[in-house]
């Protein structure tokens, strides 16, 4: 697929029906975004990230304990902190709220995609939420902090909380297409208008179809040889707009609709399995079998010529070690599968 | 010329060799950390499914992180240019669409 895991097309068959979104095609969309913004000048001070960010920052800012040590070593992080706080950019993503309880007293949150940004330029934390109807949104508190603490390492300025324009669900599946067009119309609000309640059914076709788009022009370009992407290639591939939609596109959705994955290039094995099942060549098989104490529980390897495992499991590929044993498995020999 | 001013320096892929393992570090969302020794050549798939066993879960509730991009299945430490301790983080797949 044309995306940076090039992952199956059928990873997102969650974008039909009446689905709720998983962090596949959130991602999957929030790239798409990216090399929308990546080509448009009036967007150039917007910085689209992946979902897994907000999940990083809360684990590094939202318990108890910051964790200061590991953020100092987590530089993707750091270089967006960066660009925002020292740079004035605006960062846009969106966050799964499972982790995330609206109540300090809740031990979870919802299962709810909503939109996060940081606006390093104005100073504002912008969150939205497609549930609130009329009411001011409220951040969850561990986010708050998370988000407070981030900005914290790099700025003394004060951030005050803003909302984002949101389209409001009135349905229980959509609030994954009403994050993305909320992200989308921040991010360029020159050309995205926030999507109407009804239209919703038709924004997540829209989202399909230039998905499907953007892997049909990626997998004709790699059958085409062309080896490297030119700047206008890259160009009109990431201007597809809500009204450019082509028939081939719209033949092409159906096709994947009908269970046809028509985009296999040529000489290509065929992913037979189900959305999430091992794909054709995995080797890995039965579990992984013990080494040193028994009481090590994070003590994981297959190294040692006595605990040599089935040919078909995972030695020769890699060990999981203890940092302890990690010296001493330096010094044996590593096993090759044949 | 003489012939051992023919002679080049290996460099240093040369003296590492493309294959030769190197020390990963798997973090999860919640910080349990688990280490990994893996061949340059090997696809970072089979380190995937390697860590859900041990970790207990399915291949495809997971995913991998590295520098903040999303690791596709058929990328090694090769072709992410990664370096002996370099850290992989772990993310769950998250579903949502929520009830109003």
């Amino acid at each position: 697929m044309g995306f940076t895991d090039r992952q199956p097309i059928h990873t997102l068959w969650r974008t039909l029906g009446k689905n709720w979104l998983d962090t596949m095609v959130i991602d999957s969309a929030l790239e798409l975004i990216s090399q929308q913004v990546c080509s448009d000048a009036e967007a150039s001070q917007i910085i689209i990230q992946n979902s897994e960010l907000i999940a990083k920052l809360v684990y590094l800012f939202g318990g108890e304990e910051e964790k200061i040590a590991e953020y100092a070593e987590c530089t993707w992080v750091k270089l967006i902190a960066e660009e925002i706080f020292d740079g004035g950019k605006t960062l846009l993503t969106i966050a799964h709220l499972g982790k995330l309880p609206a109540a300090k007293g809740d031990k979870e949150g919802l299962d709810h995609w909503v939109p996060v940004g940081v606006d390093g330029r104005n100073s504002h934390f912008l969150y939205g939420d497609s549930l609130c109807g009329k009411k001011t949104p409220v951040i969850p508190p561990i986010l708050l902090k998370a988000l407070e603490a981030w900005k914290d390492h790099h700025t003394f300025q004060k951030f005050t909380i803003s909302q984002m324009n949101i389209c409001i669900q009135k349905d229980n599946n959509s609030c994954g297409v009403c994050a993305i067009n909320a992200v989308k119309h921040l991010a360029r609000p020159h050309v995205v208008d926030v999507v109407k309640p009804n239209s919703i059914a038709c924004a997540r076709m829209q989202m399909l179809i230039k998905i499907v788009t953007h892997c049909k022009d990626s997998l004709q370009m790699r059958n085409d040889s062309v080896p490297v992407v030119s700047a206008s290639e890259a160009s009109d591939m990431s201007n597809i707009e809500d009204s450019d939609i082509k028939m081939s596109s719209v033949s092409a959705v159906l096709d994947v609709i009908d269970g046809e994955f028509t985009f296999q290039p040529p000489g290509a094995k065929r992913q037979t399995e189900e959305p999430g099942g091992v794909s054709e060549t995995a080797t890995i098989s039965g579990p992984l079998k013990r080494i040193g104490s028994e009481n090590s529980t994070s003590t994981l390897g297959l190294l040692s010529p006595a605990a040599k495992p089935d040919r078909r499991s995972l030695a020769g590929f890699f060990v999981a070690i203890t940092p302890e044993e990690k010296a001493k498995a330096d010094k044996e020999e590593f096993l090759e599968l044949e | 010329m003489s012939e051992e001013d023919q002679q080049v320096p290996p460099t240093e892929e040369d003296v590492k060799g493309d294959n030769t393992p190197i020390n990963v570090k798997v973090v999860s969302s919640s910080g349990e950390e688990v280490f990994f020794k893996i061949k340059r050549s090997t696809p970072l798939r089979k380190l995937l499914g390697a860590y859900a066993n041990k970790v207990g879960k399915q291949e495809h509730t997971i995913r991998f992180l590295y520098d903040g991009a999303r690791v596709a299945q058929t990328d090694t430490p090769k072709s992410l240019e990664m370096e002996d301790n370099d850290t992989i983080d772990v993310m769950v797949e998250q579903v949502g669409g929520c009830s109003p």
